[in-house]
Protein backbone atom coordinates (compact mmCIF):
# COMPACT_ATOMS: atom_id res chain seq x y z
CA UNK A 1 0.00 0.00 0.00
CA UNK A 2 1.46 3.47 -1.05
CA UNK A 3 0.90 5.51 1.94
CA UNK A 4 3.79 7.64 1.55
CA UNK A 5 3.15 10.26 -0.48
CA UNK A 6 -0.27 11.17 1.52
CA UNK A 7 -0.28 14.10 3.62
CA UNK A 8 -2.05 14.48 6.65
CA UNK A 9 -3.77 17.62 7.73
CA UNK A 10 -2.48 17.50 10.70
CA UNK A 11 1.06 17.32 9.14
CA UNK A 12 0.49 20.09 6.69
CA UNK A 13 -0.33 21.78 9.87
CA UNK A 14 -4.18 22.04 9.25
CA UNK A 15 -6.87 20.82 11.46
CA UNK A 16 -10.53 19.82 10.67
CA UNK A 17 -13.44 20.49 12.76
CA UNK A 18 -15.13 17.35 13.35
CA UNK A 19 -18.83 18.93 13.42
CA UNK A 20 -18.74 21.62 10.68
CA UNK A 21 -16.01 20.15 8.86
CA UNK A 22 -14.31 23.07 8.34
CA UNK A 23 -10.59 23.63 7.95
CA UNK A 24 -8.42 25.48 9.94
CA UNK A 25 -4.76 25.70 10.97
CA UNK A 26 -3.14 23.81 13.76
CA UNK A 27 -3.15 26.76 15.65
CA UNK A 28 -6.05 26.98 16.56
CA UNK A 29 -5.88 23.91 18.58
CA UNK A 30 -8.43 23.94 21.36
CA UNK A 31 -10.04 27.41 20.36
CA UNK A 32 -13.25 27.52 18.62
CA UNK A 33 -14.34 26.91 15.33
CA UNK A 34 -15.94 30.17 14.07
CA UNK A 35 -18.60 28.37 12.06
CA UNK A 36 -19.97 26.13 14.82
CA UNK A 37 -18.63 27.43 17.70
CA UNK A 38 -17.49 23.95 19.00
CA UNK A 39 -14.48 23.33 20.35
CA UNK A 40 -10.94 22.53 17.98
CA UNK A 41 -8.97 19.36 18.40
CA UNK A 42 -6.63 17.99 15.67
CA UNK A 43 -7.35 14.33 17.67
CA UNK A 44 -10.31 13.93 19.80
CA UNK A 45 -9.49 14.37 23.42
CA UNK A 46 -9.14 10.93 25.20
CA UNK A 47 -10.41 9.03 22.52
CA UNK A 48 -8.84 5.75 23.78
CA UNK A 49 -9.18 5.97 27.17
CA UNK A 50 -13.15 6.80 26.65
CA UNK A 51 -13.64 4.07 24.14
CA UNK A 52 -11.88 1.76 26.50
CA UNK A 53 -13.75 2.68 29.16
CA UNK A 54 -17.41 2.41 27.18
CA UNK A 55 -16.37 -0.93 25.99
CA UNK A 56 -15.57 -2.38 29.18
CA UNK A 57 -18.20 -1.49 30.64
CA UNK A 58 -20.46 -3.11 27.74
CA UNK A 59 -18.52 -6.19 28.22
CA UNK A 60 -19.30 -6.04 32.14
CA UNK A 61 -23.42 -5.47 31.09
CA UNK A 62 -23.06 -8.71 28.47
CA UNK A 63 -22.86 -11.25 30.99
CA UNK A 64 -26.36 -10.09 33.08
CA UNK A 65 -27.60 -9.38 29.50
CA UNK A 66 -27.31 -12.74 28.50
CA UNK A 67 -28.19 -14.82 31.83
CA UNK A 68 -30.95 -12.48 33.76
CA UNK A 69 -34.09 -13.14 32.29
CA UNK A 70 -35.76 -10.21 29.10
CA UNK A 71 -39.66 -10.90 30.13
CA UNK A 72 -41.63 -13.27 31.64
CA UNK A 73 -45.01 -14.73 29.35
CA UNK A 74 -47.44 -15.86 31.70
CA UNK A 75 -50.82 -18.01 30.80
CA UNK A 76 -53.58 -18.77 33.22
CA UNK A 77 -51.25 -18.45 35.84
CA UNK A 78 -48.41 -20.10 34.48
CA UNK A 79 -45.09 -19.63 32.90
CA UNK A 80 -41.43 -19.09 33.00
CA UNK A 81 -39.01 -16.49 32.53
CA UNK A 82 -37.24 -16.31 29.14
CA UNK A 83 -33.78 -15.30 28.18
CA UNK A 84 -32.72 -13.94 25.35
CA UNK A 85 -31.24 -17.29 24.26
CA UNK A 86 -34.42 -18.83 25.50
CA UNK A 87 -36.57 -17.06 23.34
CA UNK A 88 -34.41 -17.38 20.40
CA UNK A 89 -34.40 -21.29 20.87
CA UNK A 90 -37.92 -21.02 21.12
CA UNK A 91 -38.62 -19.38 17.64
CA UNK A 92 -36.24 -22.08 16.13
CA UNK A 93 -38.12 -25.06 17.82
CA UNK A 94 -41.46 -23.17 16.40
CA UNK A 95 -40.10 -23.50 12.98
CA UNK A 96 -39.45 -19.81 12.38
CA UNK A 97 -36.12 -20.25 11.59
CA UNK A 98 -36.20 -16.93 9.61
CA UNK A 99 -37.38 -14.44 11.97
CA UNK A 100 -35.15 -16.84 14.75
CA UNK A 101 -31.80 -16.11 12.55
CA UNK A 102 -32.88 -12.41 12.59
CA UNK A 103 -33.16 -12.11 16.28
CA UNK A 104 -30.04 -14.27 16.90
CA UNK A 105 -28.11 -11.97 14.59
CA UNK A 106 -29.47 -8.99 16.16
CA UNK A 107 -29.47 -9.99 19.50
CA UNK A 108 -25.73 -12.74 19.94
CA UNK A 109 -23.87 -12.08 17.19
CA UNK A 110 -23.92 -8.23 16.71
CA UNK A 111 -23.03 -7.00 20.31
CA UNK A 112 -20.72 -10.05 20.11
CA UNK A 113 -18.89 -8.89 17.16
CA UNK A 114 -19.33 -5.27 17.97
CA UNK A 115 -17.04 -5.68 21.19
CA UNK A 116 -14.86 -7.71 19.23
CA UNK A 117 -14.48 -5.84 16.34
CA UNK A 118 -13.64 -2.67 18.99
CA UNK A 119 -11.08 -4.76 21.19
CA UNK A 120 -9.11 -5.49 17.74
CA UNK A 121 -9.41 -1.88 17.34
CA UNK A 122 -8.72 -0.51 20.61
CA UNK A 123 -6.01 -3.47 20.70
CA UNK A 124 -4.20 -3.31 17.42
CA UNK A 125 -4.04 0.79 18.13
CA UNK A 126 -2.02 -0.48 21.91
CA UNK A 127 0.37 -2.46 20.60
CA UNK A 128 0.85 -0.86 17.13
CA UNK A 129 -0.18 -3.94 14.83
CA UNK A 130 1.19 -4.41 12.03
CA UNK A 131 -2.30 -4.60 10.05
CA UNK A 132 -3.75 -2.60 6.90
CA UNK A 133 -5.30 0.91 8.15
CA UNK A 134 -7.91 0.48 5.68
CA UNK A 135 -9.47 -2.75 6.39
CA UNK A 136 -9.43 -1.04 10.25
CA UNK A 137 -11.33 1.22 8.61
CA UNK A 138 -13.84 -0.80 7.45
CA UNK A 139 -14.29 -3.12 10.50
CA UNK A 140 -15.16 0.63 12.43
CA UNK A 141 -17.21 1.62 9.96
CA UNK A 142 -19.37 -1.75 10.17
CA UNK A 143 -19.27 -1.92 13.84
CA UNK A 144 -20.67 1.81 14.07
CA UNK A 145 -23.43 0.81 10.86
CA UNK A 146 -24.65 -2.06 12.37
CA UNK A 147 -24.05 -0.81 16.29
CA UNK A 148 -27.92 0.65 16.31
CA UNK A 149 -30.05 -2.87 14.89
CA UNK A 150 -29.00 -4.80 18.37
CA UNK A 151 -31.42 -2.74 19.76
CA UNK A 152 -34.45 -4.54 18.29
CA UNK A 153 -34.69 -7.23 21.00
CA UNK A 154 -35.56 -3.84 23.68
CA UNK A 155 -38.14 -3.09 20.97
CA UNK A 156 -39.78 -6.30 20.34
CA UNK A 157 -39.60 -6.52 24.30
CA UNK A 158 -41.61 -2.96 24.15
CA UNK A 159 -44.50 -4.13 21.78
CA UNK A 160 -45.17 -7.36 23.56
CA UNK A 161 -45.47 -5.88 26.70
CA UNK A 162 -47.72 -3.28 25.63
CA UNK A 163 -49.94 -5.65 23.72
CA UNK A 164 -50.19 -9.10 25.82
CA UNK A 165 -51.84 -7.69 29.09
CA UNK A 166 -55.17 -9.76 29.64
CA UNK A 167 -54.83 -10.30 32.97
CA UNK A 168 -54.97 -14.14 34.15
CA UNK A 169 -55.81 -14.87 30.45
CA UNK A 170 -52.31 -14.24 29.04
CA UNK A 171 -49.68 -11.63 30.26
CA UNK A 172 -46.03 -10.45 29.44
CA UNK A 173 -43.73 -8.84 32.06
CA UNK A 174 -40.28 -7.17 31.31
CA UNK A 175 -37.36 -8.57 33.00
CA UNK A 176 -33.99 -6.80 34.27
CA UNK A 177 -32.20 -8.36 31.24
CA UNK A 178 -33.51 -6.17 29.33
CA UNK A 179 -32.14 -2.66 31.19
CA UNK A 180 -28.45 -4.91 31.08
CA UNK A 181 -29.36 -5.28 27.37
CA UNK A 182 -29.69 -1.78 26.42
CA UNK A 183 -26.73 -0.94 28.58
CA UNK A 184 -24.82 -3.64 26.26
CA UNK A 185 -26.12 -1.91 23.06
CA UNK A 186 -25.80 1.88 24.65
CA UNK A 187 -22.20 1.17 25.67
CA UNK A 188 -20.98 -0.25 23.07
CA UNK A 189 -22.28 2.52 20.10
CA UNK A 190 -20.49 5.23 22.98
CA UNK A 191 -17.60 3.55 22.43
CA UNK A 192 -17.76 3.14 18.72
CA UNK A 193 -18.56 7.04 19.04
CA UNK A 194 -15.39 7.99 20.94
CA UNK A 195 -12.84 6.17 18.75
CA UNK A 196 -10.89 8.52 16.41
CA UNK A 197 -10.43 6.27 13.45
CA UNK A 198 -7.28 9.30 12.29
CA UNK A 199 -5.89 7.51 15.02
CA UNK A 200 -5.44 4.29 12.52
CA UNK A 201 -4.21 6.52 9.70
CA UNK A 202 -1.54 8.82 12.11
CA UNK A 203 0.67 5.59 12.08
CA UNK A 204 1.82 5.92 8.33
CA UNK A 205 2.68 10.03 9.42
CA UNK A 206 5.85 10.93 11.53
CA UNK A 207 4.00 12.65 14.48
CA UNK A 208 6.67 15.30 14.90
CA UNK A 209 4.04 17.95 14.73
CA UNK A 210 1.74 15.96 17.22
CA UNK A 211 3.61 18.81 20.07
CA UNK A 212 2.55 22.11 17.92
CA UNK A 213 2.66 24.28 21.43
CA UNK A 214 4.69 27.47 19.83
CA UNK B 1 2.90 33.07 4.64
CA UNK B 2 1.09 29.35 4.27
CA UNK B 3 -1.73 28.63 1.77
CA UNK B 4 -5.16 29.68 2.93
CA UNK B 5 -7.36 26.91 4.63
CA UNK B 6 -9.99 27.55 2.61
CA UNK B 7 -8.39 25.65 -0.43
CA UNK B 8 -8.11 22.62 0.87
CA UNK B 9 -10.12 20.31 2.75
CA UNK B 10 -9.26 17.46 5.24
CA UNK B 11 -10.48 13.80 5.50
CA UNK B 12 -12.80 13.34 8.32
CA UNK B 13 -12.16 9.59 8.70
CA UNK B 14 -8.22 9.57 8.57
CA UNK B 15 -7.11 13.63 8.03
CA UNK B 16 -6.25 12.78 4.30
CA UNK B 17 -5.32 16.50 3.26
CA UNK B 18 -7.11 16.88 -0.05
CA UNK B 19 -7.14 19.92 -2.15
CA UNK B 20 -10.68 21.45 -2.63
CA UNK B 21 -12.68 20.59 -6.17
CA UNK B 22 -15.58 22.33 -7.36
CA UNK B 23 -18.21 19.76 -7.68
CA UNK B 24 -20.77 19.46 -10.31
CA UNK B 25 -24.57 18.43 -9.37
CA UNK B 26 -24.74 14.74 -8.17
CA UNK B 27 -21.13 14.47 -8.20
CA UNK B 28 -19.22 12.76 -4.82
CA UNK B 29 -16.05 13.37 -3.52
CA UNK B 30 -14.62 10.44 -2.17
CA UNK B 31 -11.55 9.85 0.22
CA UNK B 32 -8.25 8.25 -1.91
CA UNK B 33 -6.85 6.73 0.80
CA UNK B 34 -9.66 5.36 2.68
CA UNK B 35 -12.73 5.90 0.67
CA UNK B 36 -14.97 7.88 2.81
CA UNK B 37 -17.88 9.83 1.35
CA UNK B 38 -16.45 13.65 1.69
CA UNK B 39 -19.07 15.65 -0.21
CA UNK B 40 -21.99 14.81 -2.60
CA UNK B 41 -23.12 17.32 -4.57
CA UNK B 42 -26.81 16.59 -3.72
CA UNK B 43 -30.04 18.29 -5.94
CA UNK B 44 -31.30 21.16 -3.63
CA UNK B 45 -30.57 19.19 -0.72
CA UNK B 46 -32.30 22.65 1.36
CA UNK B 47 -35.87 22.71 -0.29
CA UNK B 48 -35.85 18.64 -0.33
CA UNK B 49 -35.15 18.68 2.72
CA UNK B 50 -38.14 21.19 4.14
CA UNK B 51 -40.59 19.43 2.19
CA UNK B 52 -39.26 15.87 3.76
CA UNK B 53 -39.29 17.79 7.14
CA UNK B 54 -42.64 19.05 6.88
CA UNK B 55 -43.87 15.63 5.77
CA UNK B 56 -42.36 13.98 8.69
CA UNK B 57 -44.04 16.25 10.55
CA UNK B 58 -47.49 15.95 9.81
CA UNK B 59 -46.93 11.92 9.63
CA UNK B 60 -44.90 11.97 13.45
CA UNK B 61 -48.07 12.01 15.47
CA UNK B 62 -50.83 10.11 13.66
CA UNK B 63 -47.43 7.32 13.86
CA UNK B 64 -47.23 8.27 17.46
CA UNK B 65 -50.85 8.46 18.95
CA UNK B 66 -53.10 6.06 16.78
CA UNK B 67 -52.76 2.23 17.62
CA UNK B 68 -49.64 0.06 15.80
CA UNK B 69 -51.42 -3.03 16.36
CA UNK B 70 -54.31 -4.93 18.20
CA UNK B 71 -54.49 -8.50 19.27
CA UNK B 72 -57.51 -9.99 20.28
CA UNK B 73 -57.93 -12.94 22.21
CA UNK B 74 -60.96 -14.67 23.60
CA UNK B 75 -62.67 -11.62 22.88
CA UNK B 76 -60.56 -9.21 24.90
CA UNK B 77 -59.08 -6.57 23.07
CA UNK B 78 -55.65 -4.92 23.28
CA UNK B 79 -54.28 -2.35 21.75
CA UNK B 80 -50.71 -0.60 21.59
CA UNK B 81 -48.96 2.46 20.14
CA UNK B 82 -45.51 3.76 21.11
CA UNK B 83 -46.01 5.53 23.86
CA UNK B 84 -47.92 2.64 25.51
CA UNK B 85 -45.50 0.27 25.17
CA UNK B 86 -43.08 2.92 26.97
CA UNK B 87 -46.08 3.01 29.96
CA UNK B 88 -46.10 -0.60 30.52
CA UNK B 89 -42.35 -0.77 30.29
CA UNK B 90 -43.07 1.58 33.27
CA UNK B 91 -45.32 -0.05 35.17
CA UNK B 92 -43.52 -3.52 34.53
CA UNK B 93 -40.99 -2.15 36.67
CA UNK B 94 -38.37 -0.84 33.96
CA UNK B 95 -38.03 2.45 34.13
CA UNK B 96 -34.45 2.46 32.49
CA UNK B 97 -35.62 0.68 29.43
CA UNK B 98 -38.54 2.55 29.32
CA UNK B 99 -36.21 5.67 29.01
CA UNK B 100 -34.80 4.14 26.66
CA UNK B 101 -37.29 3.28 24.12
CA UNK B 102 -39.12 6.98 24.87
CA UNK B 103 -36.13 8.71 23.42
CA UNK B 104 -34.64 6.65 21.14
CA UNK B 105 -37.93 5.57 19.00
CA UNK B 106 -40.03 8.92 20.17
CA UNK B 107 -37.81 12.40 21.50
CA UNK B 108 -35.06 11.60 19.45
CA UNK B 109 -36.93 11.09 16.08
CA UNK B 110 -39.28 13.82 17.07
CA UNK B 111 -36.79 16.31 18.04
CA UNK B 112 -34.54 15.35 14.75
CA UNK B 113 -38.10 16.30 12.48
CA UNK B 114 -38.31 19.61 14.35
CA UNK B 115 -34.72 20.77 13.88
CA UNK B 116 -35.01 19.76 10.37
CA UNK B 117 -37.77 21.89 9.85
CA UNK B 118 -36.61 24.76 11.51
CA UNK B 119 -33.13 24.51 9.52
CA UNK B 120 -34.22 23.86 6.28
CA UNK B 121 -36.96 26.47 6.73
CA UNK B 122 -34.41 29.47 7.89
CA UNK B 123 -32.04 28.49 5.15
CA UNK B 124 -34.28 28.33 2.27
CA UNK B 125 -36.08 31.89 3.04
CA UNK B 126 -33.36 33.37 4.52
CA UNK B 127 -34.53 34.13 8.01
CA UNK B 128 -32.01 34.76 10.66
CA UNK B 129 -33.05 32.15 13.01
CA UNK B 130 -31.19 32.88 16.63
CA UNK B 131 -30.93 29.02 17.21
CA UNK B 132 -29.72 28.13 13.72
CA UNK B 133 -26.16 26.79 14.89
CA UNK B 134 -27.38 24.83 18.09
CA UNK B 135 -29.65 23.32 16.15
CA UNK B 136 -27.40 22.32 13.21
CA UNK B 137 -24.99 21.04 15.92
CA UNK B 138 -27.54 18.81 18.22
CA UNK B 139 -28.98 17.82 14.73
CA UNK B 140 -25.64 16.77 14.29
CA UNK B 141 -24.84 14.94 17.00
CA UNK B 142 -28.28 13.36 17.40
CA UNK B 143 -27.60 11.51 14.23
CA UNK B 144 -27.57 7.54 14.17
CA UNK B 145 -29.67 8.01 17.38
CA UNK B 146 -33.06 7.76 15.92
CA UNK B 147 -34.57 4.12 15.56
CA UNK B 148 -37.60 4.03 13.92
CA UNK B 149 -36.82 1.54 11.34
CA UNK B 150 -35.94 -1.01 13.97
CA UNK B 151 -39.33 -0.17 16.04
CA UNK B 152 -40.59 -1.16 13.32
CA UNK B 153 -38.94 -4.28 12.63
CA UNK B 154 -39.59 -5.03 16.14
CA UNK B 155 -43.27 -4.75 15.67
CA UNK B 156 -43.03 -7.32 13.31
CA UNK B 157 -41.13 -9.57 15.30
CA UNK B 158 -44.06 -9.47 18.02
CA UNK B 159 -46.79 -10.55 15.29
CA UNK B 160 -44.48 -13.51 14.24
CA UNK B 161 -43.86 -14.46 17.73
CA UNK B 162 -47.53 -13.87 18.54
CA UNK B 163 -49.49 -14.73 15.71
CA UNK B 164 -50.17 -18.27 16.64
CA UNK B 165 -52.05 -17.31 20.21
CA UNK B 166 -54.00 -14.55 19.24
CA UNK B 167 -55.66 -12.63 16.30
CA UNK B 168 -53.32 -9.49 15.61
CA UNK B 169 -54.44 -6.19 13.30
CA UNK B 170 -52.43 -3.43 12.10
CA UNK B 171 -53.46 -0.01 13.16
CA UNK B 172 -53.42 3.31 10.91
CA UNK B 173 -50.27 4.12 13.40
CA UNK B 174 -48.26 1.05 11.53
CA UNK B 175 -48.85 2.64 7.98
CA UNK B 176 -48.08 6.24 9.53
CA UNK B 177 -44.93 4.83 10.94
CA UNK B 178 -43.96 2.83 7.96
CA UNK B 179 -44.67 6.29 5.97
CA UNK B 180 -42.55 7.99 8.34
CA UNK B 181 -39.65 5.85 7.87
CA UNK B 182 -39.92 6.18 4.78
CA UNK B 183 -39.67 10.12 4.58
CA UNK B 184 -36.68 9.36 7.12
CA UNK B 185 -34.57 7.22 4.32
CA UNK B 186 -35.40 10.03 1.95
CA UNK B 187 -33.70 12.70 3.98
CA UNK B 188 -30.80 10.50 5.00
CA UNK B 189 -30.47 10.11 1.49
CA UNK B 190 -31.32 13.53 -0.17
CA UNK B 191 -30.12 16.21 2.75
CA UNK B 192 -26.95 16.59 3.48
CA UNK B 193 -25.52 18.45 6.83
CA UNK B 194 -22.52 19.29 5.47
CA UNK B 195 -24.23 21.14 3.36
CA UNK B 196 -25.93 23.26 5.50
CA UNK B 197 -22.54 24.09 7.58
CA UNK B 198 -21.79 25.49 3.91
CA UNK B 199 -24.38 27.44 3.25
CA UNK B 200 -24.69 29.02 7.05
CA UNK B 201 -20.75 29.47 7.61
CA UNK B 202 -21.16 31.41 3.92
CA UNK B 203 -24.07 33.11 5.13
CA UNK B 204 -22.38 33.93 8.59
CA UNK B 205 -19.11 35.62 6.50
CA UNK B 206 -21.17 37.64 4.24
CA UNK B 207 -23.08 38.94 7.51
CA UNK B 208 -19.88 40.02 8.74
CA UNK B 209 -18.32 41.65 5.75
CA UNK B 210 -21.59 44.06 6.05
CA UNK B 211 -21.18 44.80 9.62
Amino acid sequence: MNTGSYKSARQEGYLLCRHCHTLHTLDQQDQHCHVCETPLHSRMEHTLQRSWAFLLASVICFFPANLLPIMTFKSFGSGAPSTIMGGIIELFTGGFWGIGLVVLIASIIIPCLKILGMLTLLLSLKFHWRTSARQKTWLYRGVEWVGRWSMLDIFVIAVLVALVQLGSLASISPGHGATAFAAVVILTMLSALNFDTRLIWDKYAPTDTQHHDT
Amino acid sequence: MKTPASSFTACHDCDLLIARTRLKKGQSLNCPRCHAKLFHARLNPIERGLALAITSLILFLPANLLPILSLSIFGQQQSETILQSVLSLYDGGLAIVAAVVLIFAVLVPGLQILLLTYITACLQFRINGHYLRQSLNLYHTLHGWGMLEIYLIGTLIAVIKLKDIANLEPGLGLYCLAALIFTTCLTNSLFDIQHAWQVFGQRRDTQKAHL
